[in-house]
């Protein structure tokens, strides 16, 4: 585990996240993006939550990130369900104790935001579902996911907020930059 | 980056029956995050 670099893993990861989401992003919340989200990035925080706030499932993964110690996860493309993916995490309401870690998109954030809160209310087991969302600032009225906070307290409890310099990044075990030597032409 | 816990009575009740500072705990192993 390393602190944050400008890696070319991480890049890669989100980019290849995007092309498959198709979501486009202004370009201030790219980079945003760029820097924080995978959903590999923080073990120790899934690790943490899994032992203390018994997390057993993913509801925002993709194959190649998802934390496999998780029992489950769910990815929005029907392809990945080849990997052991369940498909959409939509289709059914969040129970049991999950994280949920959506792209840092505004309307992402508050749609993933509104159906934890909804399937807190209506479902009957027993429901906690631990989200990682982008850091409101001082442009607080940019994220229309706090206004969800706002209005459910009962439901929604902040727990605590990670400096985007201060995230621990997962060390990427793929993608890694080989530059094969020229060969010497000269037969030296 | 904010955690947020999203829950019912239930699943909170829950979590703290299993073990009451689960939050203290789980605060000292996220040490990079304000609390």
């Amino acid at each position: 585990m390393t602190t944050f670099t400008h890696s070319p893993c991480v890049w890669h990861r989100s980019s290849w996240a995007s092309s498959h989401t198709k979501i486009s992003l202004p370009p201030d919340m790219q980079a945003k993006r760029l820097i924080t989200h995978s959903h590999g990035c923080f073990p120790h925080i899934i690790t943490a939550l899994q032992k203390r706030a018994l997390v057993t499932k993913d509801k925002m993964a993709l194959p190649l990130d998802h934390d496999p110690t998780l029992s489950q996860y769910w990815s929005e493309h029907p392809r990945y369900r080849a990997f052991g993916a369940n498909c959409n995490a939509f289709f059914s309401k969040f129970t049991g104790f999950s994280i949920c870690h959506p792209i840092y998109h505004k309307n992402t954030m508050y749609l993933d935001t509104r159906h934890a809160i909804y399937s807190a209310a209506l479902s009957t087991e027993t429901t906690a579902t631990f989200m990682f969302l982008s850091s409101w600032n001082k442009k607080i009225n940019n994220f229309p996911y706090e206004s969800l906070y706002r209005r459910f307290p009962h439901t929604c409890k902040f727990l605590g907020s990670t400096p985007s310099d201060q995230l621990q990044m997962q060390k990427c075990l793929f993608g890694t930059i080989y530059r094969r030597p020229f060969p010497n032409t000269l037969g030296r | 980056m904010n955690i947020i816990a999203i829950w019912k009575t239930k699943g909170r009740n829950c979590l703290n029956a299993c073990n009451k500072n689960w939050l203290k705990e789980l605060a000292k192993e996220i040490p990079e995050a304000k609390w």
